[in-house]
This record gives structure tokens, sequence and C-alpha cells, in this order.
């Protein structure tokens, strides 16, 4: 079942379009064999009948020349001419002649026709007439037989044998041409067979082509049925189908698959359904955000309403506010103008402040000068120092050496044994005053460290102070500018608060113009009012409608 | 300031010149006795004291160059020139198993050896008399040579405080064959 639905209707058409020509095609042959058999039959009987005909008009030629010859020799006996005879006698069996052979045609083509006879009645009506020829030749023989002697009698002019063998001859050729019309009347019988046979096979024919045309006709309706079967069936499927989903069930899907073109219309009217469930899936959540948007809208309106309330509120809040500010704009400018008065004594005092900075600003500059000098004087006090370490390391040294000195001379003095004795107490107290004069040297740098530590500590603080001082010569030069741009400020203040009172005046004119405005606001807030009752309206309106779209989608079962 | 510093001098120097003769007179009151005494050079060497006899003492100098030889031992820290003579130089500390001692020590010149010795210490301190080797205990300190240990307080002219350990100077020279 997987051939496609215009090749299962195609088939049909071909199916029948063969039953057609098949039962046309016999119909011819049918046909063709009617006209054969008529043709045959015609041709046989016309023929058969026509050389009848030829017989006949020989023996009556026959007759003719015999009665011409017995006419003749009558009267010749009345003195007549000898040529005469001779011409009846050849011209009569010249006509025999001819007659035989006619015989024997007739009977070789009814001995023909009897063995190709079409049907049995055909064959025995042959045989009738082929007894009823056999009859004829009879006669014939029996009119030639005598017919001779009488014209053998007519030359020999034997008028006695010639009038006493007449009455004979006249019953003899009489009862040939009886045969003859005998013939005749079987051939009718013969035509009559053949016309018969023909009318049967007509007959058998038309009866043939009748049961064919019936089957033809059986065949296409089981064609029709098949058709019917194989296409309609699933098409009447696919129509529930597509009923259901125009009912609103999109869950059902169709089972049928394959590669013909219902099954293509299947698969396309499943995706179609699952396209349509997404479809509705969407419209559905589409519908329940309108719906959620319009509530919002609703609100949104209802509290724009509120606030519209409210911003009237605040604009005849505003206008009493406006009011009061034209009462204090006034006072402002009262207030700027004492204002004026003390920023210009102000400034007075700033220039006899920025005096007195001025007098601290030298002050401190004489004073880092004289710290400059006291470190200068410190550090060539260091440098004497550093002198004297110089000498004290020369002291250590020597000291040394007349340790060494002394420890050798004791030496010596040992060595010399009790005639250096004397000179070992020279070398102890030589040695004891070297000892000295390190300990000595030893105190004295102690000493000096200490004076370079102290000389240190002094030379920083003198740079401290000397930084110190700078920085306050430094801050003095900073406060000598903040009083003159402290000074500058006030007259710019003082200027400004000329301009202040210049715009308040400016001000009340345009506090005027805010009052006019703020009409025209309150006007405004007014017809945003109604506006917005509309939108309100009209977003319940959008609700419904929106819950008309759920109920709608609702529908769809998915 | 000046004047403070002045009076500050002042005092330290008769400070100085009161001690002084305080131990002049100290000393002069036992001198007259004679008592056989015997004579060390007592030298520094790192923490240790140590007295080499007076008699086998030629001199002390202050430090001279020295060149190192090759592939010698520790102790024996090079040769030098010293009054026209070449003298071996050993390192005192580093024969008494001490860590080296400074290269700006005294050189002690060794009477009567040949070839010429000194050692290095790191100071020679002064000289002591002891009055006998009765009281120096003879307990040899450790593995080096050394004679005995007399104790602090046994200097008869009071130069050397300290104790010291006695050189057993043969016994060290023996290490060095000539």
């Amino acid at each position: 079942m997987s051939l496609s639905i215009g090749k299962r209707i195609l088939l049909g058409f071909v199916a029948a379009s063969l039953i057609v020509a098949l039962l046309g095609a016999y119909a011819l042959r049918q046909i063709a064999t009617v006209r054969d058999m008529t043709d045959t039959i015609v041709s046989r009987d016309i023929g058969v009948l026509r050389q009848l005909d030829d017989l006949g008009n020989v023996s009556r030629n026959m007759g003719l020349v015999r009665r011409n010859a017995v006419i003749a020799v009558l009267t010749s006996s009345q003195g007549s001419g000898q040529r005469q005879q001779d011409d009846f006698l050849g011209g009569w069996r010249q006509n025999a002649t001819e007659l035989e052979r006619l015989l024997a045609i007739i009977a070789a083509e009814v001995k023909e026709y009897r063995a190709a006879a079409i049907s049995a009645d055909r064959a025995s009506a042959w045989i009738r007439f082929g007894s009823v020829i056999d009859e004829v030749s009879d006669s014939f023989r029996q009119v030639r037989s005598a017919s001779e002697v009488q014209l053998q009698a007519v030359n020999s002019k034997d008028i006695a044998t010639v009038e006493g063998r007449n009455d004979e001859i006249n019953r003899l050729h009489d009862g040939l041409l009886r045969s003859i019309g005998n013939a005749r009347t079987a051939l009718d019988g013969v035509i009559a067979v053949g016309q018969k046979s023909v009318r049967d096979i007509y007959d058998a024919s038309r009866l043939s082509i009748a049961i064919t045309v019936i089957a033809s006709v059986l065949l296409s309706v089981l064609v029709t049925i098949l058709i019917s079967r194989a296409v309609v069936r699933p098409l009447e499927n696919v129509m529930r189908f597509v009923e259901r989903i125009g009912a609103g069930d999109l869950t059902g899907r169709l089972e049928r698959t394959g590669q013909d073109e219902i099954g293509r219309l299947g698969a396309t009217l499943n995706s179609m359904a699952a396209g349509l469930a997404d479809l509705a899936r969407t419209n559905r959540a589409a519908t329940a955000d309108l719906n959620a948007a319009a509530a919002e809208i609703r609100a949104s309106a209802q509290e724009q309403a509120a606030s519209v309330e409210e911003q009237f509120a605040a604009v005849q809040e505003t206008a009493a506010t406006v009011d009061e500010i034209t009462h204090s704009g006034a006072q402002i400018s009262k207030r700027a103008s004492e204002v004026i008065a003390t920023a210009q004594a102000a400034a007075q005092t700033a220039r006899s402040g920025l005096r007195a900075a001025t007098d601290t600003a030298k002050a401190m500059d004489s004073i880092r000068e004289q710290g400059e000098a006291v470190a200068g004087n410190i550090v060539a006090l260091s440098e004497k120092t550093q002198a004297i370490g110089e000498i004290i390391v020369t002291v250590n040294d020597i000291s040394e050496r007349t340790h060494l000195l002394a420890l050798n001379a004791a030496i010596e003095a040992a060595a010399a044994g009790e005639e250096g004795r004397s000179f070992a107490v020279v070398a102890s107290e030589m040695k004891l005053l070297a000892d000295q004069a390190k300990q000595a040297t030893v105190q004295v740098r102690g000493i000096l460290g200490e004076i370079q530590r102290g000389i240190n500590a002094s030379v920083m603080l003198t740079e401290e102070a000397v930084k110190r001082a700078a920085a306050g010569k430094t801050r003095t030069d900073s406060t000598v500018r903040t009083i003159e741009e402290m000074a500058a400020r006030v007259e710019e203040g003082v200027q400004t608060f000329q301009q202040i009172v210049a715009s308040t005046n400016q001000q009340q004119l345009g506090i005027e113009q805010v009052m006019g405005a703020l009409q025209n606001i309150r006007q405004a807030s007014q017809q945003t009012a109604a506006g917005t009752r509309e939108v309100e309206t009209a977003s319940a309106n959008l609700t419904e409608l929106a819950q008309g779209l759920m109920a709608l989608a609702e529908r769809y079962r998915l | 300031m000046t004047a403070a510093l002045d009076a500050k001098i002042v005092e330290r120097r008769d400070a100085l010149l009161d001690a002084r003769a305080a131990a002049l007179a100290a000393r002069s009151a036992g001198g007259e006795r004679a008592v056989a005494t015997e004579g060390f050079l007592v030298c520094a060497c790192g923490a240790e004291r140590v007295g080499l006899p007076l008699a086998s003492v030629a001199g002390v100098t202050p430090p001279i160059p020295c060149t190192a030889l090759p592939g010698a031992p520790t102790t024996l820290r090079g040769i030098g020139a010293m009054a026209g003579t070449i003298v071996t130089v050993l390192d005192l500390a580093a024969c008494l198993g001490l860590s080296a001692g400074s290269e700006d020590g005294h050189l002690v010149r060794l009477r009567a050896q040949e070839p010429a010795m000194a050692l290095a210490v790191d100071r020679v301190v002064g000289i002591a008399r002891i009055e006998s080797r009765a009281n120096v205990a003879a307990d040899a300190l450790g593995a080096g040579p050394v004679l005995g240990y007399v104790p602090p307080g046994s200097d008869r002219t009071g130069d050397v405080r300290d104790g010291f350990s006695i050189l057993d100077l043969p016994a060290l020279l023996a290490r060095f064959p000539t």
C-alpha cells in the first residue's frame, strides 16, 4: 500500500481503459467475423446463382437452336438450303458443351462449398443443391442424346424421325428447364440458410459483447471501490482530525505516516497542529500578560488620578508659597541693603589687618636671617672640634709608642740585672705616664663626642628655627594674600548684594508671571483629571477584552 | 657655658694629679725590701692573659708587614724584616688554640733564637713581678704549652691586676723545629 494516490488513480484509469480497449477489439473482431461470413455467403451464393442463370440461358439457347433446326427442316422440305443444317448441329453442340462445362463447374463448386460450409445447415443445404444439380445432369444427358439423334435426323432430312422424336424431346427439354428451376429453388434454400447462419453469428457476437460490457462495468465498479478504499477512507480520517482541530482539540495526532500524499498530508497536519498548539500556548500566555498589563494600566490610571488630585492640591499650595515669596522678596531687598553697609565696614577693617600682617612678615624675615648666622657660627665651632679630635689621635699614638718604649726599657733593665735596677724604676715611671696619658686621651675623646653631639643638636635646632621662621614668613604672606582676597571678596559681596537687590526686583515681576502660569497649570490639571478618568474607563474595557481573549484561548485544549 | 666647661676641665685635671700622687706615695712604702722576684711580660691574647719569662724576651715592637709562607700552618703567620734581620712571626693565640689574633697587635721578639722569632699578640699589657712560683697553680689548663696559673693580685709592682698563665716557651718552640 505504499503506492501514491496519483499512481493508484492512474492504475484504476489504466485498468478501465484496458478493459474498454479489449472490449472494442473484441467487438471489432466479431463485426469482422460477421462481415467475412456475409461476404463469403454472398460471393458464393451469387456466383452459383449467376452460373445457374447461365445454365438456364444455355439450355434455352439449345432449345431455340433445336427448334430453329426443326423449323428449318420442315421448311426446307419445301426447298431450302443445305448450309443452314450444318450450322444448327454445330451451334447446338457448342451450347451443349458449354452447358456441360457449366454443370461440371457447379458440381465442383458445390463439392467445394459443402466441404467448407460455415454450418451444418449450410452443408446439408449444399448437399440438397448438389442432388438437384445431379438431376439436372441426368435430364441434360437425356435431352442431349435425344437431341443428338433428332439433329442427325435433321441433317439427313429424315423428317419423319424429326417429327416423331420432337414431342419427346420437347418433354425432356421442359423437364430440364424444370430441374434447373428446382436447382434455383434449392439455391434459394441455401441462401436462406446462409442468411440464418449470419444472423446466428451476429446474435452470438451481440450476446458476447453484451456479456463483456457487463463484465467490464463490474470490473470498473471494482476498481472504483478499490480506489475509494485506498483514497477516500484515509481522507475521511484526515477530515475527522481536521474537524477536531477546528473544534479546538489540538492534543490529537494523526498516526498514519508514510511516503504517499496522505502520509505527507498527515505529517504536515501534525506539524500544523503542533504549530497551532504552540501558537495557542503563546497566545494564552500573551493574553494572560495582556490581562495583567491591562490590570496594571488600570491601577496606574487610578494612581495617576490620585496623583493628579495631589498635583492639584500642590499647585494651590505652590500658589500660596509664591505669595509668601513675594512678601519675603521685599524683605530680602531691605536686608541686602543692610548687608551692603556692613560689608563696606568689613572692607575698611581688612585694610588695617593687611598693614599689620605685612609688618609681621618683615619681622619673620629678620628672625630667619639671625638664625642662619647662628647656624654658620655653630658649623665653624664643629670644624674646630674636628681639629681637636685629630690632635687627640696624635697624642694617643704618642702614648702608645711611649708604652712600648717603657716596656723595652724595662726588658733591657731586666737583662742588665742588678745594674739596671734603677733604670727599671725609670722605665716603670715612663710606662705609668704613658698609661695615664692614654686614659686622659680616652676621657678627652668622650668629652669631645658629647660636644659634637651637642653641636649637632644645636645645628638641627637652629635649622629648625630657620625653617619655622621661613614657614612663618610664608604663612604671613599667605595671610596677607588672604586678607587681600577677603577685601576683594567683600567688595564683590557688596556688588553681588547690589545685584541681589536688582534681581529681587526682577524676581517680583517673574513671580507675577509664575502666578499666571500656576493658573494655567491648575486648568491643565483639571483637564488631566478628566483624561485620566477616560484612561481608567478604557483600561477597564481593555481588562474585559483581555478576559474575553483568555476565555477564547481556553477553548484550545493543549 | 665656657666658664662651666673650664671649671669641669680644671676639676678633672686636679683629680688626675691627685691620683698619681697617691700612687707614687703607696709604691715607695715597700720598695726597700729586697725580695727575690721573677719578671714576666704579660700579653693579652683575646680574653686570655699569658706571661712570658722576661729573660727570654728581646723587645716589643709595633706590628710589621709579614709575608705568608705557602703550605704553612695557621699558627705561623709568616716572615718579616725587623732591624735588618729576617724574623719568623708566630701567632700566639693560634698556638694556644684560641681564635687567630688581630693583625695590628704587638710583636714580642724572643731572645737567643736561631732563626730569630717573634710572637704576635693582641697587646702587651705590662711587666709583672711575682715573688716565687710557690703559689703558682701547677695544674695546666687545657692541652696548651702552659706551666701554671698566676692568680690575680700576685704582681708586686701593681702594674698587672689580672691573673695570667705562664707560657712554656721551650715546649711551644719545640713544635717548630728549625
